[in-house]
């Protein structure tokens, strides 16, 4: 018997071929970008966007189609959506899912456990809420040669050399499931005819509860993360200053030693100065040092802002709590969440500036 | 049915029906280049010689004339009046039948009715020495073997005035007596790996030996794999350089082709330019000759696998590009694939056939012709068009055109078990390919070897190549009981001196 065993399965794996269909890439209606809205009595209405590649001269020209369905589950817009497409639909290529602010404020668990279990689904996605309809962003984005997907992907991506800081569908999960941290997403709007996006969507676990707008981004990303990009405008005596970053460092401690822990953050700004504007003074390293402890006193008290925000609203998306956790014997999961709310953090803030440019 | 039975068991090809000199003569006179006449004289003699094979004048100025005009009796004064070496005195009938056909010419006398003479009269009609052509190099030697046996162990001699090198000849083939030479450095090669192929060249039982390649299949460890388990090269400077190391060389009469054994897989992949260019740019070079090598038998397997199952491998940005060019095919990718791979083939065939180099290069460029003609025509997209031709040209890179051949065949299971199970198909036939090449042997020296066993000395010539002056070693493949190239102590002295 062992002996026909060797024969019998590369027989079987020959005729299983025969089940999976195959089908060209190019006979598939490929779902690029797809977004939720709220429908009628408790139902989802669901819009996505399929790119029609033409072929022969005009190679460029892209097509964009767009489906909209209502259906009463997540998965069964799929389904929707194919009722209405002659092509097979494939899901494997999604690459962003918007969510409007109204499902966002009510609840997004039941959507991140859907597209968390599927496995066709790419972890590089981008997630993102919208200000009003996905249906209305998802059918005015569009633009001659560039589908809705290339140009969102380029937004968010593009943004994330800069001031926003880092995320994609891996960075939500990660900050979802874990203890102590919670998530954010990129929230995006329409204005006019452009696709915008200026502000950041805080999440109490699956909940939207607030946003972070424009001049808020760069302190919470220097909090957040260390990286070297991103340009800010800060005022200074009379007129404006354009700051680079060069390099952040930024550093969390706990001192265990009250009862009450408490919180200190290290901020180190390493910056080059851009373009000064409006300040009728020699630029001197007198004048630099002035603005130093000038930048350092608004950092702080920026970043103090933000972090009373977080602490009001009781999220944690600095993951100030997984933090503690890793540093704290007998850790009480359950007591957190009230420690949180009290818990004093005081920010420390360095801010050199390493080049001004020649100045006569 | 015994009398049946008795014919298939029959073991000579040829009935040896001569039984004394004259039988011999009767059948060699049937031949109208057998020359045989007496020569006069008391007592008369005979001298008798194929003229195809023997030089005539030679036979005239240094046999004939010192015959004639001395009166000799016997045979021992004859082998005394000519002035030629090697002259041999003999009544034995398979040498004599033995060196009559290699262009000995025959002297028998009244006289002496056993005894004849045989005088070495042999010419070496052979082409000139060439250029090397399929292993053509820039820099470095130019000369190639030719079809002559004497003329290739001249060209191996003058490079290693060495009187421990060894050259053993052994007769293969029951009807062609091929001239078969087992080569290599008394000391350096493993008397084991002589043994084994002189063994091997023994066991040979073939009717005919026409070129070296049927010593390659005839000594393979397995004669059905798809790889060639000798290296064959028509550089003389290869082949010593390999006798150096320790290897073996084989080099058969009437072949322009040497084999060097053992070798390895990694090998067929080395250039003698390798050796020539300063040592990073030949580990470059040598590299991207083995990346060329995977993207040949790998590049149209995948676009079949990505494009039928893993749509979501594609890049966004290519996506477009892809799709574009597929959306008017009417063919399935598998089906695309296999119609450019043949058209591909068929020319490479049909170049193969053509009489010169130029018919190869016409063959691409007719190939390229088609190619366009086919996108045009909506048969194939122009992607899969690129990537079948960078494929092509990426195997033609190898030094070797036996290992070529073999990147040629291998594509195709591959591009089969991507239609079927896709990268998981492509993974099967790389493990099966894998289990293969570990397996496989080359004269009993693992082929797979400085991977498989891994063997980190050996990685020093192998998928790079380091300078000179580290590699102090020869190759352990070769297990040489002569392992260290140079005298290490002496070169630290000269070191130590120049600081």
């Amino acid at each position: 018997m062992s002996k026909h065993i060797g024969w019998c399965v590369p027989f079987l794996l020959i005729i299983m071929t025969g089940c999976i269909p195959t089908y060209g890439v190019e006979d598939n209606a490929i779902i690029q970008t797809a977004g939720y809205d709220p429908g009628e009595e408790n139902e989802i209405q669901g819009t996505v966007a399929i790119p029609k590649f033409i072929g022969g001269e005009e190679k460029s020209a892209i097509e964009e189609q767009y489906v909209t369905v209502s259906a009463s589950s997540i998965k069964s817009v799929e389904d929707q959506v194919q009722n209405r497409i002659s092509q097979p639909v494939s899901i494997g290529k999604l690459n962003v899912t918007l969510f409007n602010e109204e499902l966002a404020e009510k609840d997004l668990g039941q959507f991140i456990d859907v597209l968390s279990r599927d496995p066709r689904l790419s972890r590089n996605m981008f997630l993102a809420v919208t200000k009003g309809n996905t249906k209305s962003i998802i059918e005015g984005g569009h633009k001659k040669g560039e589908t809705i997907s290339d140009q969102l992907t380029g937004l968010i991506q593009n943004n994330m050399n800069n001031d926003f800081p880092s995320t994609d569908m891996h960075d939500f999960l990660s900050s979802y499931f874990a203890f102590g941290k919670d998530s954010f997403l990129p929230y995006l709007k329409l204005e006019e005819d452009k696709i915008v996006l200026e502000e950041i969507a805080l999440f109490d676990k699956s909940k939207m509860v607030a946003t972070l707008s424009k001049n808020e981004m760069f302190v919470f990303r220097i909090l957040k993360e260390n990286f070297n990009q991103a340009m800010e405008t800060l005022n200074f005596k009379e007129g404006t200053v354009v700051l680079e970053n060069i390099g952040n460092r930024v550093q969390y401690r706990v001192d265990h030693r009250d009862a009450l822990p408490s919180f200190t953050i290290q901020l180190d700004l390493k910056a080059v100065i851009n373009e000064i504007r409006g300040i009728e003074h020699t630029v001197d390293k007198k004048l630099i040092t002035e603005m130093e402890s000038d930048f350092e006193t608004y950092y702080q008290t920026k970043a103090t802002e933000v972090i009373s925000l977080f602490q009001e609203k009781g999220i944690d998306p600095l993951g100030l709590g997984q933090f503690y956790r890793s540093r704290t014997r007998n850790f009480k999961e359950n007591e957190w969440d009230a420690l949180y709310k009290n818990i004093p953090i005081s920010v420390q803030v360095s801010v050199s500036i390493n080049e001004f440019g020649i100045t006569t | 049915m015994t009398k049946w039975l008795d014919k298939l068991k029959r073991k000579e090809p040829l009935n040896e029906s001569e039984e004394t000199l004259e039988d011999l003569l009767k059948t060699l006179k049937k031949s109208g280049d057998f020359i045989t006449y007496s020569l006069g004289g008391h007592p008369p003699c005979t001298i008798s010689y194929i003229k195809t094979l023997s030089k005539s004048d030679y036979i005239n100025d240094f046999v004939i004339k010192p015959l004639k005009n001395a009166k000799l009796h016997s045979l021992k004064e004859m082998e005394n009046a000519i002035t030629v070496e090697n002259i041999e005195m003999t009544d034995e009938l398979s040498i004599i039948k033995e060196k009559i056909m290699i262009g000995y010419a025959l002297i028998q006398s009244d006289a002496d009715n056993k005894q004849v003479l045989l005088i070495p009269a042999t010419s070496f009609e052979s082409r000139q020495v060439g250029t090397a052509e399929v292993e053509f190099s820039v820099v470095g030697p130019k000369e190639a073997f030719v079809e002559s046996l004497h003329l290739n162990i001249n060209l191996v001699r003058k490079r290693l005035p060495l009187p421990q090198l060894r050259i053993e000849e052994q007769k293969i083939g029951k009807v062609t007596n091929t001239r078969v030479a087992t080569i290599f450095i008394d000391g350096i090669a493993n008397p084991d790996n002589v043994q084994t192929v002189k063994q091997r060249l023994q066991d040979i039982e073939y009717d005919q030996i026409i070129d070296s390649s049927f010593i390659t299949q005839m000594l393979a460890d397995n004669s059905s794999s798809p790889f060639p388990q000798l290296l064959d090269t028509e550089r003389p400077d290869r082949a010593v350089s390999t006798l150096v190391e320790g290897k073996i060389v084989i080099i058969v009469d009437g072949s322009p082709q040497a084999l060097i054994c053992p070798t390895t897989v990694v090998e067929f992949f080395s250039a003698s330019d390798d050796y020539f260019l300063p040592w990073h740019l030949a580990t470059v070079f040598r590299l991207i000759r083995l990346f060329a090598v995977l993207f040949s038998v790998l590049s149209t397997p995948l676009y079949v696998a990505i494009l039928t199952f893993h749509h979501e491998m594609i890049p966004r940005e290519l996506m477009a590009t892809i799709v574009s060019s597929r959306s008017d095919i009417p063919f399935p990718p598998i089906l695309e694939v296999i119609i450019l791979e043949l058209a591909i083939e068929l020319l490479r065939e049909a170049g193969a056939r053509l009489p010169t180099k130029i018919g190869q290069t016409i063959g691409i460029v007719g190939g390229i012709v088609i190619g366009t003609a086919a996108v045009d025509a909506g048969l194939t997209s122009n992607v899969l068009l690129i990537i079948v031709a960078l494929s092509a040209l990426a195997s033609f890179t190898t030094p070797v055109y036996q290992i070529g051949n073999t990147i040629r065949l291998i594509r195709f299971p591959f591009i089969i078990g991507a239609q079927l199970w896709g990268l998981v198909g492509i993974a099967m036939v790389m493990i099966f390919f894998m289990g293969h090449l570990i397996k496989l042997k080359s004269i009993g020296s693992p082929f797979f070897e400085p991977l498989y066993p891994l063997r980190i000395q050996d990685l020093k010539d192998a998928f790079i190549r380091l300078p000179f002056n580290i590699q102090f070693k020869r190759p352990m493949l070769t297990r040489s009981p002569d392992q260290s190239r140079v005298n290490t102590k002496r070169v630290k002295e000269k070191r130590d001196i120049d600081e």
